[in-house]
């Protein structure tokens, strides 16, 4: 299937890291472009980036084949965030903008650097019109890390995206995900949605798991939309490996 | 389900488009098969007047891009009108609400 083309098999182990991934296809006959990778850049860092393509069906599959790559070639190159958005921008825009058909994605970028000594991880990313990523914290508390003012990333020739930072702890966890979750309606008109607010609510009881348990708790919460949900969704979830005791 | 419907008129700024009803996947087509017969000269102002848009998805922000590029091809400006509260809200998300000018009612984007 061409979506399966579309995402990694599996994330690669990372030592420091443990990560988990679930991707909910809304319809079988109109592929969605939602899009995620993790992967190694150097010796320290790790790149991630999830995001969504606008459209469905052909089209759209091959604007998300065109972001991975070229996401994926601009980490290599520099995995500063701003750098790489900036990047698929230009490729968007100059292979689509003239074709009076606009294609575009949000998507969300960045680099983590686990640090052996600490089990802290710190967490650089750039926003381009995605929603704000999620932070659950091993205490039971869970905040956005802001990006407001990020563009959708290929509709302009040059874009505004926003950097935010943070440090994992063990027993943190950094949620990304695509808006098929905070979208699901969840009311009988259309406009009535599941929402920041209720997934604040609902990340607040997920802390201090791990990244398996918090994407199939997120899992169960999409299964629970049943029809409200109709759009694709992507999530992924990255924490620190829980401590272990040095050999003596 | 209310179906769209789009009503144009002429004011002093520039065309005004009337949305009205739903701009999704199944109607958005509607509004992007309009936009490049809206004539526009330079300097005019081309207003979406959303003030009785019931609901809009990614198909209809994609439609807004679309009128934006097509006025700014005409050296024409391009404003919303009376954005509805959800549709601000994902405009805001896209970082979109920088990008479009954004009038809270359609007389004082049409400047009439």
């Amino acid at each position: 299937m061409l979506q399966r083309s579309l995402l990694p098999d599996t994330l690669p182990a990372m030592p420091g890291m443990e990560a988990a991934a679930y991707y909910h296809t809304a319809s079988p006959d109109r592929l969605g472009g939602d899009f995620y990778d993790v992967f190694p850049v150097d010796g320290a860092r790790f790149a991630f980036f999830l995001g969504d393509v606008c459209g469905k069906g052909p089209q759209a599959a091959a604007v998300t084949s065109l972001t991975r790559h070229t996401l994926r070639a601009a980490a290599l190159h520099d995995p500063d965030p701003v750098s790489a958005l900036t990047i698929l921008n230009r490729v968007l825009h100059a292979r689509y903008s003239a074709s009076g058909d606009p294609r575009y994605c949000t998507a969300v970028f960045g680099w983590f650097q686990p640090d052996p000594a600490t089990g802290e991880v710190t967490v650089h990313l750039a926003s381009g019109g995605h929603p704000p990523v999620l932070v659950l914290r091993a205490d039971g508390t869970a905040e956005f890390l802001p990006t407001p003012g990020g563009l959708l990333v290929g509709i302009l020739p040059s874009a505004p995206f926003v950097t935010a930072t943070t440090v994992l702890a063990p027993g943190d966890t950094m949620l990304l995900y695509t808006d098929g979750l905070t979208e699901a309606r969840t009311g009988t008109d259309r406009t009535t949605l599941f929402g920041d607010e209720a997934l604040l609510a609902f990340a607040a009881g997920q802390a201090d798991t791990s990244p398996r348990a918090v994407v199939e708790a997120v899992t169960a919460l999409l299964e629970s939309f049943g029809d409200g949900l109709d759009d694709d969704t992507a999530v992924v979830a990255l924490s620190p490996a829980p401590r272990t005791r040095h050999p003596r | 389900m209310s179906p769209l419907k789009i009503t144009t008129r002429d004011a002093a700024t520039g065309p005004v488009l009337e949305i009205s009803g739903e701009l999704d996947y199944a109607n958005a087509p509607q509004l992007r098969d309009l936009i490049p017969t809206i004539g526009l000269r330079p300097g005019q102002r081309l207003t979406l007047d959303l003030g009785r848009m019931a609901f809009c998805d990614s198909s209809g922000i994609t439609a807004m891009i679309a009128a934006r590029n097509h006025a700014h091809a005409a050296r024409a400006d391009v404003a919303l009108a009376a954005v509805p509260a959800h549709t601000l809200r994902v405009l805001r998300i896209v970082g979109l609400d920088r990008i479009f000018t954004i009038h809270p009612d359609g007389e004082t984007a049409a400047g009439s």
